[in-house]
Formats: C-alpha cells, sequence, structure tokens
C-alpha cells in the first residue's frame, strides 16, 4: 500500500478511483499518563510517554484507513491529510487523530 | 525587599519614620505584657470552663485588642494585632505541650501553628499552602478519583436498583445514553453514488464542470460540562460517536452535491471543531469540498 499526500502518484497510472477512507484515534483515558506528564511540564523535560502515545494513536488511525481501502480493492491512498483536534476543551485531555485520504488502484 | 520592608508591609506600618517604629514595638510589647499577665492571673486563679482554661482564648484576644487600642491611640493607626498571634503561640507551647502534654500537639495546634505562620510569612506560606500543597493534594486526587468512581459506579446503582428506583449518571461521566444519542450508523460514506476524492487536482480523471464550494456539518451537543474521557469505555463511546458523526456530515454533504447537480467532490476536508468552551462544548463536525461534475460518471439521481 502506497500512502501519499499528493494529487497523483508520479510515473504511475490510476486506473480506479474507490472514494474516501477513513481512520480515527484517541488519546486521553490514562490518568497515571496524564499525572506524570504533569509533573514533568512543571519540571521541565521531554513528555515521551505522550510522544509514544500520540505514535501509537497516529499508526492506529493510518492501519484502520489502510484496512479500509484494502477492503475496497485499493492498493494506494492518495491526498493523504492528518488531523489532530483537541476535544478536551478546557479539560485538555483527550485528542482525536484523524486520517483520510482517496482509496485508488494504480497499475504496476 | 530587605527584612526590614517585609516587617513593615506585613505589619502594616506604611511610614518610614523611627519614631513609628518604635510606637509600633511599644505597642506590640504592650499588648503582649497584657496578654501574658492575663494569661499567668487566668492559669493562677484556674479560670476553667469544662476544664478548659479560658486564657487559651482570651489571652491573645486581650494582647490583640490592648496593642491596636494603644497603636491606634499614639500612631492613629492599626499594627495588625502581633501581639495576638504571639499570644497564641504562648498558650500553645505553654498550655498544649509544656502544662497538658497528654493533648500533645493536636489538631488545634496544628491550626493555631499554621495561622500564625501564615500572620508571619503572607506571601510565602500563601504560596506553599495555595499553590504547592493544594497542587499535589489535587494530583494525589487524580490517582484517587478513578478508584471513588469506580466504587460509585459500582455500590450507587446497586443500591438504587435495590430501593426500586433507577440510576441516573451524573452528567460528567460520558456514557452512551448522554451523549450525542442522536446519531446513528450511517452507510459507507462511498455509496451515495457521489466520487470523493481528498486530492485538489483529479488526475487521469477529466472535470466537466466545477460547481462549487459546498459542505455538510453535524453539531454534537454536550452536557458534560466537565468533559474528560478517562476509561477505555468512554474513549470508544467518543470514538464511535465522532465516526457517526463523520459519516452523517458526509452523507448530508453528498446530498447538498445530488441537489447542486454533481457526481463528486475534490479537496474534501473533514474539520473536528470545538465550540462554546466555557459555556459547554459543542462539537463541530464538518465534511467541505469543491463540487464538480466528472465527465464520464453517472449523474446520481
Amino acid at each position: 500500500m502506497i500512502f501519499s499526500s499528493t494529487s497523483s502518484l508520479e510515473g504511475r497510472k490510476i486506473i480506479k478511483y474507490y472514494g474516501i477512507v477513513t481512520g480515527e484515534s484517541l488519546i486521553g483515558a490514562n490518568v497515571y499518563k496524564d499525572l506524570f506528564s504533569g509533573v514533568r511540564d512543571v519540571v521541565g523535560g521531554r513528555t515521551s510517554k505522550y510522544e509514544e502515545e500520540i505514535q501509537q494513536a497516529r499508526a492506529l488511525a493510518i492501519k484502520s484507513m489502510e484496512e479500509k481501502a484494502k477492503e475496497l480493492g485499493a492498493n494506494a491512498i492518495i491526498g493523504l491529510k492528518m488531523d489532530y483536534s483537541n476535544l478536551g476543551g478546557t479539560m485538555g485531555n483527550t485528542i482525536l487523530i484523524t486520517s483520510y485520504g482517496t482509496a485508488v488502484r494504480f497499475e504496476k | 525587599m530587605s527584612l526590614l520592608d517585609s516587617i513593615k508591609s506585613n505589619f502594616y506600618i506604611k511610614h518610614d519614620n523611627p519614631k513609628d517604629i518604635l510606637f509600633a514595638a511599644i505597642s506590640i510589647l504592650f499588648g503582649t505584657f497584657i496578654g501574658v499577665v492575663s494569661y499567668i492571673l487566668s492559669f493562677k486563679c484556674n479560670l476553667a470552663i469544662f476544664g478548659w482554661n479560658i486564657a487559651f482564648v482570651l489571652s491573645p484576644i486581650l494582647a490583640g485588642y490592648c496593642e491596636t487600642f494603644l497603636s491606634k491611640k499614639i500612631m492613629d493607626e492599626t499594627t495588625g494585632a502581633i501581639s495576638a498571634y504571639l499570644l497564641f503561640f504562648v498558650t500553645v507551647v505553654h498550655g498544649f505541650i509544656l502544662t497538658n502534654p497528654t493533648l500533645g500537639f493536636n489538631g488545634i495546634s496544628f491550626g493555631v501553628s499554621l495561622i500564625i505562620l501564615q500572620s508571619a510569612f503572607p506571601i510565602a506560606f500563601n504560596y506553599l499552602f495555595f499553590v504547592v500543597f493544594l497542587g499535589i493534594l489535587s494530583y494525589i486526587l487524580g490517582i484517587f478519583k478513578p478508584l471513588t468512581d469506580k466504587l460509585y459506579f459500582t455500590v450507587v446503582p446497586f443500591v438504587t436498583k435495590l430501593s426500586g428506583r433507577e440510576f441516573k449518571p451524573p452528567k460528567y461521566k460520558l456514557t452512551t445514553e448522554n451523549f450525542a444519542q442522536n446519531l446513528y450508523e450511517e452507510k459507507n460514506p462511498n455509496e451515495h453514488g457521489i466520487l470523493f476524492l481528498t486530492s485538489a487536482e483529479p488526475y487521469q480523471i477529466n472535470v466537466k464542470e466545477y460547481i462549487g464550494l459546498r459542505e455538510g456539518y453535524v453539531v454534537i451537543p454536550n452536557e458534560n460540562k466537565l468533559f474528560e474521557v478517562k476509561t477505555k469505555q468512554e474513549e470508544l463511546i467518543l470514538l464511535t460517536r465522532f465516526k457517526e458523526a463523520k459519516d452523517m456530515a458526509i452523507k448530508r454533504l453528498a446530498e447538498s452535491v445530488k441537489e447542486a447537480g454533481g457526481n463528486g467532490v475534490i479537496d474534501l476536508e473533514i474539520d473536528y471543531n470545538i465550540v462554546g468552551e466555557l459555556a459547554g462544548d459543542k462539537f463541530h463536525i464538518a465534511a467541505k469540498g469543491i463540487v464538480v461534475l466528472f465527465e464520464g460518471m453517472p449523474q446520481p439521481r
């Protein structure tokens, strides 16, 4: 599966457009993680636990999108977009990660 | 700020005049003297009510009153009843620790000590207490809250059921009943007969006509003022609701595309926004893009 944020795939001919595929994941259900990242916010330093969580959540969103594209019969996703939305509002501990793109089939 | 400045600002002495400082010192000493004398007399005469010597309460008050009275007379200004705090200290050390060690360092003496410290070092004490101590406490409660939540949601529904009533979960707890229950599962966004492309420049597919920007959106009202996702179950509810909302927004966009006479959307974007903030969070999920008519594709009806 090729992932590309471009509108086309250089040197490859797209033979079918399947339409939009999406993947979502969420961060925010771990109070212990919040506690220690809060402490690190005070004392400084990298909140590596959060970084790890974000990486995992991003991978999950992309995997979910990829599975949907495979089900449709696509072998690439073009026009790929990723978005991070803070849903926590004033509380600010919930992040929604979304990825979406156009599932296509190109000639190999 | 020097120590003297600090004492001046703490004890309400606003003048640099050494005479004022001398008068203030005399007032404090006078108040303290009266307080100590009254304390000794009260002990000697055993002025006790239910075993409690009234000097514990009266001596600090008397000391503060006498000090203020004198400072008002000679300076036309108050010195902040410092002798009252000194007397509190005397009564705690003498009354609770030296003469009656069985009482020891109890809650009252601890509270009084805090008051004395607060009066002596207001800024430092307030910072340590209100910022540092309460900050640490809130973190600790952050650990214990899931445990108390678990206990609450186990015991209270059970007791409510036993009493024959219906259990209504509090609004801060995210459930399928109190969050976005008007949403429903929508079919696959690609089954509406519209070709959705996230790319802005369709490649190897011709656009016959550009119709314009269209948008489909869904607003999720949120009654949960304290919006916080703490458990995996809540996380799943929220994620499912957002997926449903996104599919509904795309469906509404598809309807708008059909109305406009198009058969495709290019440069499709999906936005998740939060609006309202302190007044109550609302979620605005929008799918928007440029409606086009692709060549060689059937026009949806």
